[in-house]
């Protein structure tokens, strides 16, 4: 630098622009790399975003790094707290020592991972311009400013791969922390996506396959086939499975995120509470170590040590006196309750208490193997143990009188360095020992406690009223040395109670591991002391001879994961329930739309058959007349031709009488013709006539008929008895041609009786229709004829009998067909007939 | 010589029964000719019963049979007689006033010996009613 003020150097590498006074006798190239851009702070602070907020602020730094010297020259007013390495500055700002430190970003990622800090934050990061000031550049002499351009644009030449490689040469911890590391991103996550995605397009495939098989059935048949309703069953299960498949797959990275957040957080803690312990322990340690080595002291110490030697009288000498006066007042800097002066025997030869002058000192009894190390020249911590004095209103051990205490040791050496006695300090473990891993608290079962090689707590508990509830400790009485880490097999906090007594129980999990001196951790859950399923993290200090435990309940930690769960169960359990539902009712709708086409279908395959059978009668019906007219209607012309046959084969007829006999049976028969075909026109004509709907008063018809057929009925006796009848609705000119007929038919099959009776009335008949019936009292016919009375031609009786064609009946009934209703008779030979019709 | 066996005639037609009786005396058929007005008639008295209960108990030597007939057509009568042991044997002849074929069809089925459709044109059906009678005069007088 000085070389580059007197212009000896043209060009300087790696130089911050960070003063004035630089900026004098140098130009800047503009930033090529800039360093320690990541501004960490604890989680707490809001209120930093560039570093000139840190201007006023504790910053944590890494002795001899370059950055150092530019901070402080940036920013006067920075306090800086010198550090060994990034690992030590993030503790330093994690325990509150800093507001921050300043590093790489790749570096704090790695480091925080690394040790589980979950307190810290990045509060900026990258190229902030207020930031600037700490980055590299090219710095050349002030005098020769057109070098900037050129060396900036050789910098502009530089690519991205050529930056990123000489990154990674000159600054190695990037190799051991990749930045994907820290990124969310990973590309292993798309892996389930994509898998999801390849099967549902597979379903999808499968399903049209499934339907393109069965395309020869119509659609509507698939819908409610059973091939159909397996696919929408396999689909829909399929997409629950998926779904399901899906959420198990959220749920198990969403639990191993979580206790993993979980592990970092109990491991955070149980550090912290270690450090913090360690910290406290060593400050005690310092303490004591000055006072054990003021020659003050180590005189006093001396002269006490001579008199006990000589049993002398330790409690009225003069040293004891002394030491107690500087306990008293050093007891202002110190929580201490007490001292002693232990004698290499073991015997206390200076104390607080006069009680305790000149006995076996109570480490001694109880920690033997911690004095041995003292006497041996280390500084100890003597974790709680039992106190030899009762304290009054303090709580006690479970099953004694007495309340636990706890101390550091530290040798007094003579001038000759030898080990000549040890002092003691003795503390209340429920003062700062306990009240540092009380502090260490997450949620609201979160604990950190400390235990020794036996399995004792060392710390007060944080359970101790619902202890004293749950019976493992009695009332008044508190924690340290009261409670073993050991499981009971049950929750004991929900009333279980085990049947082995505490001291056969097995250590938990946590302590089993701890006392065999390894640090480890347990997110699966595992039975704490009070036989709750917790969570832990914990570790073995040998040189304190203390185990560290950090515990939370398990229901606790993983409340978030628990409604994190019962939200996607539920969500799933709706989707599955909706997309059943929903499969269902397609179903049930596709079914019953089936149900529907197919009861159409066969509707009209019964119309179609009907109409088959409907045409197939019409067509015999058509076959039986033409049958009939071919027979009835050459019948005359037969009898003609073969009567005037007859007629001119015997010219010279023996009897005149026959001659008038053929001439008459010619003229029957062309009459009969006649007839045949006027009745033939009317039945053809009341087939194809248009129906004309009226009200007929069938009465008024009756009585014009009875008119009419005068002539037929004259010198007969016929007693009528018509009823009034309903008017009924039909083709007026029809109904007369029914009624004529059948009137007629009473009339002529009657003509034997000396008095025919005739009856004309009505019946109501089914569906709202009217019955009417026309009876009569002669010959009537044989029932088992009936069915032959309404066919053309059709005659139960001989022409000799009853002339007649055989075609009224035909009449009669095609009219009433073509007014739907029915006909039907009934009659016992011989005693008269009725014919029935419903209109 | 033993006295010939009656003819039955079953039709509904007197005019059809006077014609036959006619042609049926001009060949000199000696045979008694006895009447039926339809089916149930001819029914009664092949089985002597009804108005024919007192009827000699003797089978005629041949029915001729209309086909369309009031109550009980010619076909039924035909289909009884072949079904009965007594009268199975009785030749019978349809006599028919067409051609038509599903009467044919039914008749030979039914057993008939033969038919003689009733001609319009007078001396074919003489004729055929004339082979008839002389064939059954002397199939008779051969009994």
């Amino acid at each position: 630098m000085e070389k580059a003020k007197r212009r000896e150097v043209d060009l300087l590498l790696n130089m911050f622009k960070s003063s004035k006074e630089r900026e004098a006798y140098l130009n800047f190239t503009k930033s090529y790399k800039q360093t320690l851009n990541a501004i960490i702070v604890r989680t707490e602070t809001t209120d930093v975003h560039t570093l000139t907020d840190l201007a006023e602020q504790t910053i944590a730094v890494v002795t001899g790094d370059s950055a150092v010297k530019v901070l402080q020259e940036l920013y006067p007013g920075i306090r800086l707290v010198e550090t060994e390495n990034y690992e030590e500055a993030l503790k330093v700002v994690a325990f509150g020592r800093a507001e921050a430190t300043l590093m790489e970003l790749p570096v704090a990622g790695y480091l925080i991972r690394k040790l589980a800090i979950t307190n810290l934050m990045v509060a900026a990061e990258g190229d902030n311009p207020d930031d600037r000031d700490l980055s590299y550049r090219l710095a050349v002499r002030k005098d020769w400013p057109e070098l900037i351009p050129i060396l900036e644009k050789a910098m502009d030449s530089l690519t991205r791969e050529e930056l990123t490689a000489l990154d990674k040469r000159w600054l190695a911890l990037q190799e051991i922390a990749p930045i994907e590391e820290i990124g969310l991103f990973r590309w292993t996550q798309l892996l389930p996506v994509s898998l999801v995605l390849v099967l549902l397009v597979a379903v999808i495939l499968l399903l049209f396959r499934l339907l393109d098989r069965s395309r020869k059935d119509p659609l509507a048949y698939q819908f409610a086939s059973p091939a159909g309703r397996r696919v929408a069953v396999l689909f829909t299960s399929m997409l629950i499975m998926f779904i399901a498949l899906l959420a198990w797959w959220a749920l198990g990275s969403i639990k191993t995120r979580i206790k993993e957040d979980v592990r970092d957080s109990l491991q955070m803690v149980l550090q912290t509470t270690r450090e913090a312990l360690n910290i406290w322990a060593k400050n005690q340690k310092n303490e004591l170590e000055l006072i054990a080595s003021d020659p003050h002291v180590v005189g006093l110490v001396t002269g006490l040590l001579a008199r006990y030697h000589q049993d002398d009288d330790l409690l009225s000498s003069r040293e004891l006196k002394s030491l107690r006066q500087l306990f008293l007042d050093f007891q202002t800097r110190s929580d201490h309750i007490g001292f002693f002066v232990i004698a290499p025997d073991g015997i206390s030869v200076g104390s607080l208490r006069d009680a305790n002058v000149g006995t076996l000192n109570l480490i001694q009894q109880q920690r033997p193997d911690l004095l041995r190390r003292a006497f041996a020249g280390e500084t100890v911590l003597v974790p709680s143990i039992i106190s030899d004095v009762p304290l009054n209103g303090a709580a006690n051990i479970s099953g004694s009188d007495l309340p636990p205490t706890m101390f550091f040791a530290a040798p007094v050496r003579n001038e000759g360095g030898d080990v000549i006695a040890v002092l003691t300090e003795r503390f209340n473990p429920h003062e700062d020992f306990s009240a540092i891993s009380l502090l260490a608290r997450i949620g609201k079962s979160g604990e950190a406690y400390t235990f020794d090689r036996q399995g004792w707590m060392l710390t007060e508990s944080r359970f101790v009223p619902e202890l004293i509830s749950a019976g493992l400790i009695q009332p008044k009485e508190q924690g340290i040395l009261s409670i073993d880490v050991r499981n009971p097999g049950g929750n004991l906090m929900d009333g279980y109670r085990s049947p082995v007594p505490r001291s056969a129980q097995p250590l938990t999990r946590m302590a089993a591991s701890a006392l065999k001196g390894e640090s480890g951790f347990d997110v699966d859950g595992y039975l704490d002391y009070r036989g709750v399923p917790v969570i832990g993290a914990w570790s073995w200090d040998e040189s304190l001879g203390i185990g560290f435990a950090s515990e939370i309940n398990l229901d606790e930690a993983m409340a978030s994961y628990y409604s994190v769960r019962l939200a996607i169960m539920v969500t799933l359990g709706v989707t599955a329930l909706v997309s059943i539902i929903l499969t269902v009712i397609i179903m049930l709708l596709g079914s019953r739309a089936n149900r529907v086409l197919q009861a159409s279908r066969d509707q009209l395959e019964i119309q179609v058959q009907e109409r088959t059978r409907e045409l197939a009668l019409a067509n015999k019906d058509l076959e039986g007349f033409s049958y009939s007219v071919s027979h009835d209607l050459r019948a005359p012309l037969r009898h003609i031709s073969g009567y005037i046959n007859l007629l001119g084969r015997q010219p010279a007829l023996k009897e005149e009488g026959k001659h008038l006999h053929y001439m008459e049976m010619i003229l029957d028969s062309s009459q009969q013709m006649g007839q045949l075909i006027d009745d033939l026109l009317v039945f053809s004509r009341m087939g194809r006539a248009e129906l004309q709907n009226e009200s007929v008063n069938l009465n008024e018809l009756i009585d014009d008929i009875m008119r009419s057929q005068k002539k037929e009925i004259e010198g007969r006796t016929i007693n009528w008895a018509v009823a009034q009848l309903p008017p009924v609705s039909g083709d007026r000119n029809m109904l007369r041609v029914v009624m004529v007929n059948l009137i007629s038919n009473a009339i002529k099959y009657s003509q034997r009786e000396a008095t025919a009776e005739i009856e004309i009335g009505s019946c109501p008949g089914e569906d709202n229709r009217n019955v009417i019936f026309i009876r009569d009292n002669g010959v009537g016919f044989n029932m088992a004829y009936a069915h032959k009375l309404y066919g053309v031609f059709q005659r139960l009786h001989s022409d000799e009998e009853f002339e007649g064609t055989g075609i009224g009946l035909a009449t009669v009934e095609r009219i009433i067909h073509r007014h739907h209703g029915t006909v039907w008779a009934e009659s016992i030979e011989g005693q008269g007939a009725t014919f029935y019709f419903s209109i | 010589m033993k006295e010939l066996k009656p003819f039955l005639l079953v039709d509904d037609s007197a005019k059809d029964r006077e014609l036959i009786m006619e042609a049926l005396q001009e060949n000199h058929i000696s045979n008694r000719i006895d009447e039926a007005r339809d089916g149930e008639e001819a029914l009664d008295y092949l089985f002597r019963r009804g108005g024919f209960a007192d009827r000699a108990p003797e089978n005629p030597s041949v029915v001729l049979l209309d086909i369309k007939m009031p109550k009980v057509d010619g076909l039924e009568v035909l289909k009884q007689i072949r079904a009965d042991e007594q009268l199975k044997m009785i030749p019978v002849v349809i006599l028919t006033s067409s051609r038509e074929q599903s009467d044919l069809i039914k008749g030979y089925e039914l057993g008939v010996n033969a038919f003689v459709v009733k001609p319009l044109d007078f001396n074919e059906f003489f004729d055929a009613v004339k082979q008839l009678g002389v064939f059954w005069a002397v199939l008779n007088e051969t009994l």
